[in-house]
């Protein structure tokens, strides 16, 4: 970090001048522009990004991937691809907080870039009341995550309720080899018929 | 444009929010005393399609003070960090058990606590806030100097109380309003206790207040002043004594809107005393007004917004008029899932039986 240099890049001349300036010839000050003084911490905001973006292309390939056995037909015959895809649903959170990182360490030591530095944007709360209140929201949405899962998985245990869809389509899911909607049973978006007052 | 136009559209989301919110939480303070599981049951489903939006009402008061009054905004919220913090967390908990309370039966004991303990320690933390809002906010450099505790006063506290159980007489007040049977009965019994407790608090603060803030004392007994204001204790005085007869009259409306006239005028005494100033006795409502252009930026906003959130609300409540069981009448079977008699369905079902009523 003290040498202010990259060691292992793969680089793509000019598109990073693109997107950011909207030129071909743009000028972007790299990091050895802003003084050391108002620099974030940088192997934090560094690999925040790459992990940000990696994800981004894993989830984009996974896509891809899918789209390709779709067009082929063989979406519901690949239980690999379906395993990946189980695989990959944390994911999307972990991008958006790898993003969030980027966002939130990238523009120390400001709050508002430029303008406002964080030291003097501090509010006069006591740190030890920030501490509790902080350590009560982390128990809270524990609490409440535990309690989403619990019953989230009770749910998902007991499996769907039976309806007339089964028939049609032995498969889940859409399916091109199902017969055109005319003549079926509207789907019921809850997947079920009401139940009845004495049930 | 004049800074008290944003003073009176923080003053009335402040309004609407109590009197609001103040009906469920109300609810959810009579929680714990209702007789039987099957009140408590049907308790939760008259607010439960309101609650969430009457608390709108909060974040729209908190949002206008961060925009048409910062230094309100930034001078309060650390004065009153840990309450409003424990409020929320309060709103929180309590936001939680309407979502869970339905879903479980070995547990529902413990929702029932969260809940009822929401609702109370919410009232309980608003008092807080706005009897240490009455007696200053220590400030230098147009800051907040103080401690964390510095809100913890014996107003503070009074208020708590009597926000508990002015909270208490607006929710017995909508019970009576929208329940029938064994329901209604237990409402009108509890309202008198509500009421005596409501009342004797807020006597109790305005002795004391007007005993220990010599500010508050001159605006209210001064020539002419005492004048014009010696109404207002009186009417409370008849305010309270109406809602009291009210309580087992066959007008069902009644005692809520009379419930809400009382807490008007108490808002109405809180201008009276405090008036022009948003952090009580150091910055008034001109010195703490945003600058023009922000003024502009926000005043549209404002008028754009608030009549919207009006119509819609209104539009709600429209909807959902009349008594708990005709309500179930026009929405058919699905309701009675939601009851005792069918403990323990799942989340499934519950869904479906909110469909028709949204």
């Amino acid at each position: 970090m003290d040498a202010q240099a990259n060691r292992l890049e793969v680089s793509i001349p000019r598109l990073a001048s693109l997107y950011l300036t909207h030129s071909w010839d743009g000028k972007i000050g790299g990091l050895r522009s802003v003084a050391p003084a108002d620099q974030p911490y940088v192997p934090l905001v560094f690999f925040a990004f790459r992990i940000m973006v990696g994800v981004g292309l894993i989830l984009l390939a996974i896509a891809v991937t899918g789209a390709f056995l779709r067009w082929r037909g063989r979406l519901y015959d690949a239980p690999w691809f379906q395993k990946v895809a189980m695989a990959a649903t944390p994911l999307g959170f972990v991008a958006v907080l790898a993003g969030w990182t980027v966002t939130e360490a990238g523009r120390q030591p400001f709050v508002v870039y430029g303008h406002l530095r964080t030291a003097d944007a501090v509010s006069p709360i006591s740190a030890d009341a920030v501490t509790s209140t902080l350590l009560l929201f982390f128990i809270v949405y524990n609490v409440v995550l535990l309690a989403f899962l619990w019953f989230a998985a009770r749910t998902v245990l007991k499996g769907p309720a039976r309806t007339g869809m089964t028939e049609q389509s032995p498969k889940p899911g859409l399916d091109r080899a199902a017969p055109a909607v005319g003549g079926a049973r509207p789907a019921d978006p809850y997947g079920g018929p009401l139940p009845s007052p004495g049930e | 444009m004049d800074a008290s136009l944003f003073f009176a559209a923080a003053a009335l989301a402040i309004v609407i929010y109590v009197l609001a919110d103040g009906f469920d939480l109300g609810v959810g303070i009579l929680f714990p005393v209702a007789p039987r599981d099957e009140h408590r049951d049907l308790m939760m489903e008259s607010i439960e399609p309101i609650w969430d939006g009457n608390e709108t009402w909060l974040v729209f008061g908190g949002t206008l003070l961060f925009a048409a009054f910062p230094i309100a905004y930034y001078v309060l919220l650390p004065a009153f960090y840990l309450p409003i913090m424990l409020m929320l967390f309060a709103l929180i908990a309590r936001g939680i058990a309407f979502a869970f309370r339905s879903q479980t039966t070995r547990f529902r004991r413990v929702w029932d606590a969260v809940f009822a303990g929401g609702s109370l320690l919410a009232a309980f933390c608003q008092g807080l806030i706005l009897g240490g809002f009455i007696q200053g906010v220590p400030m230098r450099d147009g800051v907040f100097d103080g401690s964390s505790f510095h809100f913890l006063t014996f107003l503070g506290v009074l208020r708590g109380i009597g926000l508990i159980g002015g909270y208490a007489l607006l929710g017995a007040g909508w019970l009576i309003w929208r329940t029938t049977g064994s329901l209604q009965t237990f409402a009108r019994e509890v309202g008198h206790s509500a009421l005596i407790l409501a009342a004797a608090a807020m006597a109790l603060v305005s002795a004391w207040t007007a005993l220990t803030q010599e500010a508050v004392a001159s605006r209210w007994f001064d020539w002419p002043n005492i004048g014009f204001l010696a109404p207002v204790p009186i009417i409370t005085a008849i305010l309270v004594v109406a809602i009291w007869r009210s309580l087992w009259q066959p007008n069902e409306r009644l005692t809520f809107l009379l419930s809400a006239g009382l807490f008007l005028l108490g808002f109405a005494g809180l201008v009276v005393s405090l008036w022009p100033y948003i952090i009580p006795w150091k910055v008034t409502i001109w010195d703490g007004v945003t600058d023009a252009k922000s003024q502009l930026f926000v005043g549209v906003g404002v008028a754009l917004i608030m009549p919207i959130v009006l119509a819609y609300q209104a539009f709600a409540y429209w909807v959902l008029r009349g008594k708990l069981d005709e309500r179930r009448g026009i929405f058919g079977a699905p309701f009675e899932t939601r009851n005792t008699y069918s403990r323990g369905k799942s989340l499934h079902f519950s869904c479906t039986s909110l469909g028709p009523a949204l």
